[in-house]
């Protein structure tokens, strides 16, 4: 009935690169990739050459720093544990994490839906923000001794805490025009949280999801060192009984690369989830100065 | 189809002396107007005026501190599916596509499954959105996007439609061609539309009366008839008797605000 071509001209797509231009630039986007992998791999690679020489120079005592060579024979000496102990301090790290990330943005919901919920928790919520939890751990032990659970409630109340403020705080930053539209559309307050509140914030926590997700392994390491039986965190002290400063340098970069992995995997969902967003269209000279290109 | 059924009937829309203050002076001040059932009216005035916090009001968003509004015959405290309104700002849902946006106020009132992708359908087609359907609102113009938020409240079949701006951040051949489909659109629809816009020529063009606000405090300055039959066409903005129309009230305005808010 009603045609709308004057507008459909500035839709995306809309004008195709000719073929020959196709193949330049996927030519260019090949050569970018190498560009771009070359230059990310820089600076890890120089910091390796300065860890040669000043190892082999003897700049500094094999025990702060041993040479790069050691590390091999670090690897074989904890080949047989590795597996095992990467599983265990894995499983509690995600555990403590999943469940936190869960209860934290719970939280924060629940606090900004109700009124006297919020009244009613608030004092206590205010009053734990602040607390270092990495101060707590001697206490978990004491109370809930060495084991699994204490470490993974740990690590869950760390994440709990960063989630439920960036929620509450998320929440208040809804453009009001929305639960407005909803409302005149007949939504009613459940509705509203479901089909507008959720989707808004879910790209304004990714940030503090990846946060926590990272805070997750440092709590877990700190878990490990105050008392337990395996892990990896608890193979670095081992190692650190033994003097064996590879074997620590080795058990570090385990650490690291497995919170690598995680933040790649949340980074992979959240494009994923966040399709909707303005950023996604974002090109040119704004992604440059975002910092999106 | 064109429902020409257009004579006074019963008021639609009562409001009585109403009163409304954000802070401690009243934005709203002594306002009162009828509207009749299956009226276009609009509502003119300069920016700061009240308009929209004057539709929220009839939206139920906010309450009138002093002053009664009848819908029919209750007083509508809360927003309800009877009454949806187009935003001055962009409201469509970034989150949802085309379709699901419009699809949203259906499901939120519970109409079933059937008669969701019906209306949906439906609504695509009198929009001319059909092709866009599963697009994202970032990936439309603005205008198309104004399409969308006319679409999504227009599903309900609401029995008021409140417009507030809707065309104003548009530019010229978008917002004519925008108000021509939407008086298509209000022709084949039993529905009471209140246009809020700062735009004289706007207001003359769709409506059936203009109401001219003034400002601080906002009240009603004067209500116009326009005779003009529809359905219109853009041409008759340049026939003889809309620009005698537009020119009455031109002084009007200027004789209100020193001719400096006027256009
Ligand atoms: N939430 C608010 N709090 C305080 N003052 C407001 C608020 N919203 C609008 N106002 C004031 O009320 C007056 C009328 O605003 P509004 O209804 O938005 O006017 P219009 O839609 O005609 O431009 C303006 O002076 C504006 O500054
Ligand atoms: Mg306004």
């Amino acid at each position: 009935m009603i045609s709308n071509s004057s507008e459909a001209k500035d839709q995306p797509g809309a004008f195709a690169p000719p073929k020959a231009r196709v193949s330049f630039l996927k030519r260019r986007q090949a050569l970018g990739w190498l560009r771009q992998i070359s230059i990310r791999l820089t600076v890890p690679l120089v910091l390796i050459v300065i860890w040669v020489i000043v190892s082999e120079m003897e700049l500094i005592r094999p025990l702060f720093l041993p040479p790069p060579g050691q590390m091999k024979q670090a690897f074989e000496n904890l080949d047989s544990l590795l597996p095992q102990a990467i599983l265990t301090t894995t499983t509690m790290t995600l555990t403590g994490f999943a469940i936190g990330t869960a209860v934290g943005t719970l939280m924060g919901l629940i606090m900004a839906y109700s009124r006297i919920i919020r009244e009613f928790l608030g004092t206590v919520f205010d009053f734990l923000r602040p607390v270092p939890v990495f101060a707590l751990i001697p206490l978990f032990i004491l109370w809930f001794g060495i084991g699994r659970a204490p470490q993974v409630a740990l690590i869950a109340m760390g994440t709990s805490v960063i989630l439920g403020v960036t929620t509450l705080e998320a929440i208040r930053n809804v453009p009001p025009i929305y639960i407005r539209a909803a409302l005149t559309l007949g939504a009613n307050r459940r509705r509203i949280y479901r089909t507008i509140i959720l989707p808004y914030i879910i790209p304004h926590l990714i940030g503090a999801i990846r946060v926590s997700a990272a805070a997750s392994w440092g709590l877990d390491v700190a878990a490990e060192f105050m008392g337990s039986q395996q892990g990896l965190g608890y193979l670095i002290i081992l190692q650190q009984t033994y003097l064996r400063t590879s074997g620590i340098i080795l058990l570090v970069i385990v650490y690291s690369i497995l919170a690598f992995i995680t933040d790649m995997v949340i980074a992979f969902i959240e494009a994923h989830i966040t399709r909707w967003t303005e950023r996604r269209t974002s090109g040119g000279i704004v992604a440059s100065i975002i910092g999106l290109a | 189809m064109a429902q020409q059924n257009r004579e006074p009937g019963q008021p639609k829309i009562r409001l009585e002396h109403l009163f409304f203050g954000y802070e401690k002076q009243f934005v709203i001040e002594d306002f009162s107007l009828e509207i009749n059932d299956r009226e276009f009216v609009s509502i003119v005035g300069p920016s700061g005026c009240g308009k929209t916090t004057l539709l929220n009001m009839i939206a139920g968003l906010l309450q009138p501190t002093q002053g009664q509004i009848w819908l029919d015959n209750i007083h509508p405290d809360h927003p309800g599916p009877d009454r949806t309104m187009v935003f001055q700002s962009d409201a469509v849902f970034p989150w949802y596509t085309v379709e699901q946006n419009i699809e949203y106020g259906l499901k939120a009132t519970q109409k079933p499954r059937k008669e969701r992708r019906e209306t949906v359908d439906r609504l695509l087609h009198l929009v001319g959105l059909e092709a866009d359907r599963k697009k994202f609102p970032r990936q439309l113009s603005g205008g198309m996007r104004k399409r969308v938020d006319i679409a999504r409240a227009m599903a309900l079949q609401p029995k008021v439609l409140l417009m507030d701006e809707p065309f104003a951040a548009l530019d010229v051949l978008t917002k004519e061609r925008l108000q021509e489909d939407f008086l298509d659109i209000w022709t084949s629809t039993p529905m009471t539309v209140v246009f809020v816009t700062h735009d004289l020529e706007e207001a003359l063009f769709l409506s059936q009366r203009v109401v001219v606000m003034s400002r601080n405090p906002g009240r009603v300055e004067k209500v116009v008839n326009i005779p003009l039959i529809h359905p219109r066409r853009l041409v008759v903005k340049t026939s003889a008797e809309f620009q005698e129309i537009r020119r009455d009230l031109v002084e009007v305005m200027y004789a209100m605000h020193g001719g400096l808010e006027a256009r």
